[in-house]
C-alpha cells in the first residue's frame, strides 16, 4: 500500500500555529488518527489514513468551522467522501483517492488530497466515531437526514429508501426526464447568454428536501412572527420612527441603506407587506436560521412551482406515497391578494424585467400560471395620474401590478437623482391611489441585514417577545460597541456592503492587499458594513448522475399576508452549494435545487386547485385583446423567422438532394459544368437567404461552381447573416421572450428544431468543407436532418393554429408567416424566371421547392408546362403554397387587426394588401410568359410582389409594434449629472439584485 | 424683512414633447428664520392636476405631468417671505471630535436629520482627498461651529467664484483640485469636509437679495438660486453658513429646501419623451417689499 513515509501530526500541521491545534483539536485528532498520517512524494499532497467512521477534513485557517469535506466509512461498502472545499480555496478534490483497506482489523481510508502550498499547513483530518453522538455541534455542518441524536428521521426514512431502491437505469432516466421537461418549460434556459440552453442550466435533485411537520412548525412560526415584525417595522419606518425616536436602533443604522425610500413615506401602501420571503438554513446546533430577508418580490416562486411539477412527475410513486403538502394554497391566496385589491374587471399584470434578466423564465412561468398579462418597464405608461398597458389595441388601464422589479426601477424620479430606468410619472399615480403596487414601494429598507444585529430589540419593541427565528449572528460596524466585539476577530468574520443582497465578502480567500483594502473600507464607512459570523448550514444528499454527493442547503421560504395573517407556503426553494464561508452562495456558484417536502401529520384531503376561491366577481380579467405591442412584435418576428427557416431548409434539402442525385459529385469536387438546377438553386438559396457574399451575380461562377465553404457556412456559422444557424437562433431569442405566452407544446416543438440545429452542427463541423462534397454520407444525413426540421417547423406551424386562441396573438404570427412567404415565393420564382422557365428539370424543382409536386400530378396529370406550373404556384389561391394564397391571406389577416375598418382604403396597411391582392388576381400568366420581352416583364411583376410584403412589414412596426419615443434622459434645471461619484446604474439590475 | 421672489423657468424644445413628467422643489418653507406668507405655481401649459405635498426633509415639492404635445413650457412660482431681522448669535457647542458621540445618544426629530446627514450622499462622496483639506483647518477639539465658521471663510479665501468655471455641479474632487466653483460647489464641498471630521451638515438651497451698485437700477432677473450649508449642534439646532459670501445668512437670505445635498433638493427634475434639443432659462428677482 502506498503508506510510504510516515509523518508525524506535527509536520501535518505545520509548526506555525499549533498552539490552537494543540488546544482544541488535537486531543480528538489523535484519537481520530490511529494510524500515523502518511504523505506522498507527490509535491503538496498529502495523505491520511483512518478508521471507519465519519471524517472531517477541515482547514483551520478560515476558522474552526470550515469543513472541506465530510466523509464516512463503514466496515462493509465503500467509502464515500464529499468533498465541500473546491471553491474556497481551490482546494481541488479530483485529485482524491480513497482506498479501503484492511488496517488492524479495521477499515480505513486514506484520502489523497492536493492543497496550494500555503494551506499545506492548514488543513488537516479528524475523525468521528459513527455510533457516537459527539458530533461537534457549534462547528459542523449537520445531516438534514438525520436528528441530532444521530438517527435516521423518520419522515425522511420511506423517501430515501424508495429512491435508493432506484437502480442506476433508472435513476439517469428519470434526470433526463427532469431536464427534459425543464427545458421544455425554459427554466432550463439561460436568457443572458442567449447563446445556449445548456450554458448553466437549471438542476433539480431527484432526492427532495423532507422536512417532518413538527419541524416546519418551529420554522414557519418563527417566519410569521419575523413577517409582522417587519410589517410593524416598515410601518414605523415610513411613519413616525418611534423604533428611531427612542433609540431601539442606531438612526444610521436605517439611513445608510439605500432602501430606505423617503420618498415612500408620502405613499399611501407602504403600511402593507403582503409577500414576504426569507432564505433559511440550519445551523449546526439543529436551529433554522435566517440567511438573508428578500422582501419586494416572492423571487424565486416560480421555481418552487416548477420543481414540484417536475419532481411529483418524475418520481410519482415516491411522491403519491409520502404525506407531502401542497403549494397551490399559497398561489390561491396570492391571487386572493391581488383580487381583493380590484373592482370587477380591473386588470393585474405582473411587471418584470425583460427576457435578457437571468429570471424572466420565472416571471413568464408565473404570468402564465396565474393568468396575468406578463409586461415590462416600457410596457406601461401614466397619464393622468393613471397606469396603463400599451397595447395593440391602444391603451389599457391597469389597476394592480405585482411587480419583480426594483423600487428604483418603479419611477426614475423615486430615487433623488437618479439616472434608472423606470415609468415616469408612476409616483404620482401610487400617490392618488389609482394603482396599487406589490410589495408596496420602499419595502427594500427590510432587506438592510443591519436590522439583524437588533432582532431581539425590534421585536421586543414592537411585540413584547423575543425574535423566535435568528438570524445569521451579525454585527453592525456603525455600532461603536459592535464594532469593537467584531474588531477583536476580524480575520474571522464575513463582511457585507448591507446595500448588496447575498454576497459576502471573506477575508480569508483574499490576498494581503485585498483584505487590508477591505478593512480600509470597513474603517472609513463602518455604517455601510455588516459582519457576520461564519454558521455551517446542514447539507443532505443529492445525486449527480449515479454520484452521492453532499451537498449545503439554503431554503427559501414563502409568506402571504392573508387578510392580516400571514401564511407560509408548505414547501420552498431549496438551493444547492459547496461554498464554505458560511453565507449565501452567489447565483452562479449554485449547485443544483431541491424540491422541498414539508409532511403533513394529519391526513386531510390536498388542494390543488387555483383561484377557486377568488370570488367569482373578483375574477381578474385576462382578456385577448391585451396584447402588449412588444409582445406582438415578438410574435411577428417568430412568424418570420419561422417561415424563412423552413424555406431556407427546403432550398438546402432539395438542392442537397439535385447534387447527391448527380452522378459526377463523387468523382471531382469542382465541377465545372454544374447542371443548371443546382446553379439556380444556388442563388435561389442567396435569395433566401439574404447572405452576402452570394451566389447570384455574374462575378459568382466560381462560388457556384465550388460552393461548398459558402455552403458550410450558411449551415452552422451563426455569425453569418441569414445562415440557417443564425436565423434559427433568431426563432430561439425570440421565442424565449415569448415564454408566457406559447404553451408548452410550442415551446417543445421549437427545442427540438434547436436540437437538429445542433446536430447537424456537430456533423457539419467535424467535416472540412473540402471533404464535404465527396462525403455522400454525410450529405445523405444531413438532407434527412432537414426531413426532420421541415416535419418540426410544419409540427409548429400546426400548433400555432391549432393551440393558439384566434386572436391577435395568433393573428400577428400568422401574418407574419405569410408576408414572409409571399416575400420569399415572390423572390424564388423570380430567380427562376431569370434563368430558364420552360427547362422541365427546373420546373420540377421549383415544384419540390413550393411543395406542390403532387398537387401538380394530381390535378393535370400531364408533362410539366410552364404555364400551369407558373399558375398553380403564383396564381391559384386554391393552392396554400401560391404567391396568391398568401396575398389574399394577409389581406384577411390585416382586415381583423385592431382598429381596422373593411373600407377604409386611406389606410396603408389595407391599401397595401389590395394592391398585392389585386396584382395577382388580375395577373395573365400566358401573356407574361410569351411577351416578346418576357424575362423583363415577369420580372417587373414579380419584384412588385417582392416588395410589397417588406412594406408591409415596415407599415405594420410603424403602426402597432413602435412603442412611444424613447425616454429622455432626466432633465436638472440648472445643473445636470456630475460624471463621477455618482453611482451610476445600468439598464438592468445585475443578478444580484434579488438574487437567488 | 418682506422679501418677493420670483422664480421663473423657461424650456424650449426644438421638436414637440409629447409627455413630460416633471417634480418642482420651488416654495420656500417656513423655518426658524423665516415665515413664508404666500406662495404660488404657475404653469403653462396647464397641467391637468398639480400634486403638492411635503417631501421626506418637509420641504414643498410639486408633481405634474404634461400629456399633451408641447414644445414650451414655463413653470413660474412667486413667493413673500418674511424673514428674521436679528440674526442669534452663535452658542457654545461641542468639539468636532466629540459631537458624534453627543449625537449617537440624541434621538429627537431634529437629531434623526442629523444622523442623516453624517452620512456620505450622492454629491457628498467622503473620499481620502478630504484628509488634506482638514490639514489646513483648525483642530477637532475646536467646537463645532467655530469649526464651521471657520471652513466658511477658508473656502471664501483659498476658493475663486467661477460661475464659467462649471454650471454643473462638479465632483468636489475637482473643486479641491481647481480651488474654484460655485456656490452648489462650495456648500457640497463644506458638507464633505464636515461629515468627514464627524459633524452633522445639511445643504440648503434658497435665494439671496442682491442689491445693485449704488446709483443704478437693479436688472429684472438678475438674481439667481443660491445654496450655502447648515451645521448641526445637539440641543441648539442648525446653523446656517454661507461660504460664497462669507458670511451667516441674515434677513437678506430665503430659505427654499433643504436636504442630505444638491440631489435632494434639486429645483426641478423631470423626464421628457421626444423634445430634441432643450433652450433651458432661467430668471430670478429677489425684491425687498
Amino acid at each position: 500500500m502506498p503508506l510510504g513515509v510516515s509523518i508525524s501530526a506535527g509536520a501535518m500541521y505545520g509548526a506555525g500555529n499549533t498552539d490552537v491545534i494543540r488546544q482544541r483539536y488535537l486531543p480528538r485528532m489523535v484519537r481520530a488518527l490511529p494510524g500515523k498520517p502518511g504523505s506522498l512524494n507527490e509535491k503538496h499532497s498529502y495523505a491520511a489514513h483512518m478508521q471507519y467512521g465519519i471524517f472531517r477534513l477541515r482547514t483551520l485557517q478560515t476558522g474552526p468551522s470550515i469543513v472541506l469535506a465530510v466523509g464516512q466509512i463503514v466496515k462493509s461498502g465503500p467509502v464515500r467522501c464529499y468533498p465541500f472545499g473546491h471553491r474556497i480555496i481551490s482546494f481541488n478534490f479530483n485529485y482524491i483517492a480513497h482506498y479501503s483497506i484492511d488496517y488492524r482489523n479495521c477499515y480505513s481510508v486514506l484520502c489523497v488530497f492536493r492543497a496550494p502550498l500555503k494551506y499545506r499547513h492548514q488543513i488537516f483530518m479528524t475523525q468521528l466515531p459513527i455510533d457516537s453522538a459527539s458530533i461537534d455541534p457549534p462547528t459542523a455542518s449537520i445531516d438534514e437526514t438525520l436528528d441530532m441524536a444521530g438517527n435516521a428521521k423518520p419522515g425522511w426514512q420511506p423517501v430515501l429508501q424508495q429512491l435508493y431502491a432506484l437502480n442506476s437505469d433508472n435513476i439517469l432516466s428519470r434526470q433526463n426526464e427532469i431536464s427534459r421537461q425543464l427545458r421544455t418549460t425554459g427554466i432550463a434556459y439561460n436568457a443572458v447568454s442567449h447563446k445556449s440552453v445548456d450554458d448553466r442550466p437549471w438542476k433539480l435533485d431527484l432526492i427532495p428536501l423532507v422536512i417532518e411537520s413538527s419541524d416546519w412548525s418551529v420554522l414557519s412560526d418563527g417566519l410569521v412572527q419575523r413577517a409582522q415584525v417587519k410589517r410593524l417595522l416598515l410601518q414605523d419606518l415610513y411613519g413616525e420612527q418611534r423604533i428611531l425616536r427612542e433609540g431601539v436602533i442606531p438612526p444610521g443604522a436605517v439611513f445608510a441603506h439605500e432602501g430606505f425610500l423617503r420618498v415612500a413615506q408620502q405613499l399611501p401602501g407602504v403600511n402593507e407587506f403582503p409577500i414576504c420571503s426569507a432564505d433559511v438554513s440550519r445551523s449546526p446546533s439543529g436551529d433554522w436560521h435566517v440567511v438573508d430577508d428578500i422582501c419586494q418580490a416572492p423571487t424565486g416562486i416560480g421555481y418552487a412551482l416548477e420543481n414540484r411539477i417536475v419532481l411529483s412527475q418524475a418520481i410519482p410513486l415516491v411522491f403519491r406515497d409520502n404525506p407531502v403538502k401542497r403549494l397551490a394554497a399559497y398561489f390561491r391566496s396570492l391571487q386572493y391578494h391581488l383580487a381583493q385589491s380590484t373592482r370587477d374587471d380591473e386588470r393585474c399584470v405582473i411587471l418584470a424585467y425583460g427576457s435578457t434578466h437571468p429570471y424572466y423564465f420565472e416571471y413568464a412561468y408565473l404570468a402564465k400560471y396565474l393568468g396575468y398579462t406578463l409586461v415590462e418597464i416600457n410596457d406601461l405608461t401614466v397619464r393622468d395620474e393613471r397606469v396603463y398597458l400599451k397595447t395593440v389595441s391602444g391603451l389599457q388601464r391597469v389597476d394592480v401590478i405585482l411587480r419583480f422589479i426594483h423600487d428604483k426601477n418603479t419611477d426614475p424620479l423615486a430615487v433623488s437623482n437618479s439616472q434608472s430606468v423606470g415609468i415616469p410619472g408612476m409616483l404620482q399615480a401610487v400617490y392618488s391611489g389609482n394603482i396599487k403596487i406589490y410589495n408596496p414601494l420602499g419595502v427594500a429598507v427590510l432587506e438592510n441585514p443591519a436590522f439583524n444585529a437588533y432582532l431581539n430589540e425590534i421585536s421586543r419593541f414592537y411585540l413584547g417577545e423575543d425574535a423566535k427565528l435568528l438570524s445569521t449572528p451579525t454585527y453592525w460596524l456603525g455600532d461603536q460597541k459592535q464594532r469593537a466585539a467584531a474588531d477583536s476577530r476580524r480575520d474571522l468574520l464575513l463582511y457585507r456592503d448591507i446595500n448588496t443582497v447575498g454576497s459576502l465578502l471573506d477575508p480569508v480567500t483574499m490576498s494581503d492587499s485585498e483584505r487590508s483594502e477591505l478593512f480600509s473600507k470597513l474603517d472609513a464607512l463602518p455604517e455601510r458594513y455588516v459582519a457576520q459570523e461564519r454558521v455551517d448550514r446542514s447539507h443532505a444528499p443529492s445525486w449527480i448522475g449515479e454520484e452521492q454527493l453532499q451537498k449545503q442547503l439554503t431554503t427559501r421560504c414563502y409568506l402571504i399576508d392573508n387578510d392580516g395573517d400571514y401564511k407560509v407556503m408548505d414547501g420552498g426553494l431549496c438551493l444547492l452549494d459547496s461554498t464554505l464561508n458560511g453565507g449565501r452562495p452567489a447565483r452562479y456558484l449554485l449547485e443544483g435545487s431541491k424540491d422541498v417536502w414539508v409532511l403533513d401529520a394529519s391526513n386531510r384531503p390536498y388542494d390543488t386547485t387555483v383561484q377557486t376561491n377568488v370570488s367569482e366577481s373578483k375574477q381578474i380579467s385576462f382578456v385577448d385583446g391585451e396584447l402588449p405591442s412588444r409582445v406582438a412584435d415578438n410574435l411577428f418576428w417568430l412568424g418570420r423567422y419561422a417561415e424563412k427557416t423552413e424555406n431556407t431548409i427546403r432550398v438546402l434539402h432539395t438542392a442537397l438532394k439535385e447534387y447527391l442525385g448527380d452522378e459526377i459529385h463523387s468523382t471531382r469536387s469542382e465541377i465545372t459544368d454544374i447542371p443548371a438546377s443546382i446553379a439556380v438553386l444556388l442563388k435561389t438559396l442567396t435569395k433566401v437567404t439574404g447572405s452576402s457574399p452570394g451566389f447570384s451575380g455574374k462575378t459568382n461562377q466560381k462560388r457556384i461552381t465550388n460552393p461548398w465553404r459558402d455552403l458550410r457556412q450558411l449551415l452552422i456559422d451563426e455569425n453569418r447573416y441569414g445562415s440557417l444557424a443564425s436565423t434559427i437562433g433568431n426563432v430561439r431569442r425570440v421565442s424565449n421572450q415569448l415564454r408566457d405566452r406559447l404553451s408548452p407544446e410550442l415551446m417543445r416543438v421549437l427545442n427540438d428544431l434547436d436540437d437538429n440545429q445542433k446536430q447537424l452542427q456537430q456533423m457539419v463541423s467535424a467535416a472540412d468543407h473540402k471533404m464535404l462534397p465527396t462525403d455522400t454520407v454525410l450529405l445523405a444525413a444531413i438532407n434527412e436532418r432537414f426531413e426532420a426540421m421541415l416535419i418540426t417547423m410544419a409540427a409548429f406551424t400546426g400548433l400555432v393554429h391549432e393551440n393558439l386562441t384566434h386572436g391577435d396573438n395568433w393573428r400577428f404570427l400568422m401574418l407574419a408567416k405569410r408576408i414572409e412567404r409571399a416575400n420569399l415565393s415572390a423572390g424564388i420564382v423570380r430567380t427562376f424566371m431569370q434563368h430558364e422557365v420552360r427547362n422541365s428539370q427546373l420546373l420540377e424543382v421549383l415544384l419540390r421547392l413550393f411543395d406542390s409536386m403532387i398537387t401538380y400530378r394530381t390535378r393535370y396529370r400531364s408533362q410539366l408546362n410552364a404555364v400551369l406550373v407558373m399558375h398553380l404556384l403564383l396564381l391559384d389561391e386554391k393552392n396554400p403554397k401560391s404567391l396568391a394564397y398568401q396575398f389574399s391571406e394577409i389581406d384577411s389577416y390585416v382586415r381583423h387587426l385592431p382598429g381596422k375598418h373593411n373600407s377604409d382604403y386611406r389606410d396603408p396597411l389595407l391599401r397595401l394588401a389590395t394592391v398585392g391582392l389585386s396584382r395577382v388576381r388580375l395577373a395573365n400568366i400566358e401573356s407574361l410568359l410569351n411577351s416578346s420581352s418576357t424575362r423583363q416583364t415577369a420580372d417587373e411583376f414579380l419584384k412588385v410582389l417582392e416588395d410589397i410584403p417588406t412594406e408591409l412589414s415596415s407599415t405594420l412596426t410603424a403602426t402597432y409594434f413602435t412603442h412611444t419615443e424613447v425616454q429622455r434622459s432626466l432633465v436638472h434645471t440648472t445643473l445636470l449629472q456630475p460624471d463621477t461619484d455618482v453611482p451610476k446604474e445600468s439598464l438592468l439590475p445585475n443578478g444580484a439584485d434579488f438574487s437567488l | 424683512m418682506k422679501l418677493a421672489v420670483k422664480h421663473r423657468t423657461d424650456y424650449n424644445y426644438s421638436a414637440p414633447v409629447s409627455q413630460s413628467v416633471n417634480q418642482v422643489c420651488l416654495t420656500p418653507r417656513d423655518s426658524s428664520n423665516q415665515t413664508v406668507l404666500s406662495s404660488s405655481i404657475e404653469i403653462e401649459p396647464n397641467p391637468e392636476t398639480i400634486q403638492s405635498t411635503l417631501d421626506y426633509y418637509g420641504n414643498s415639492i410639486s408633481r405634474f405631468n404634461l400629456d399633451q404635445p408641447h414644445r414650451a413650457c414655463v413653470i413660474t412660482v412667486t413667493s413673500i417671505i418674511d424673514t428674521a431681522d436679528t440674526l442669534p448669535p452663535l452658542p457654545e457647542s461641542t468639539s468636532v471630535a466629540d459631537i458624534k458621540s453627543l449625537l449617537a445618544s440624541h434621538y429627537t426629530q431634529n437629531d434623526l436629520m442629523a444622523h442623516d446627514c453624517l452620512l456620505p450622499s450622492v454629491y457628498v462622496p467622503l473620499i481620502a482627498e478630504l484628509e488634506s483639506a482638514l490639514g489646513n483647518l483648525p483642530s477637532t477639539d475646536t467646537p463645532v461651529l467655530e469649526f464651521a465658521q471657520n471652513l466658511m471663510s477658508w473656502i471664501f479665501t483659498e476658493f475663486e467664484y467661477d460661475p464659467g468655471f462649471s454650471t454643473l455641479v462638479t465632483p468636489i474632487t475637482a473643486v479641491l483640485e481647481e480651488r474654484k466653483g460655485v456656490c452648489q460647489d462650495f456648500a457640497h464641498l463644506a458638507i464633505a469636509i464636515l461629515r468627514y471630521a464627524g459633524v452633522p451638515a445639511r445643504y440648503v438651497s434658497g435665494y439671496l437679495e442682491t442689491l445693485p451698485p449704488p446709483g443704478q437700477e437693479k436688472l429684472q432677473g438678475s438674481d439667481a438660486s443660491h445654496a450655502w450649508y447648515s451645521v448641526y449642534m445637539p440641543g441648539e439646532g442648525w446653523f446656517d453658513f454661507d461660504p460664497t459670501n462669507n458670511k451667516r445668512p441674515d434677513a437678506q437670505y430665503v430659505t427654499t429646501a433643504w436636504g442630505r445635498d444638491y440631489a435632494d433638493v434639486a429645483p426641478l427634475h423631470g423626464v421628457v419623451f421626444g423634445g430634441g434639443e432643450t433652450q433651458l432659462d432661467v430668471a430670478v428677482d429677489v425684491n425687498r417689499l
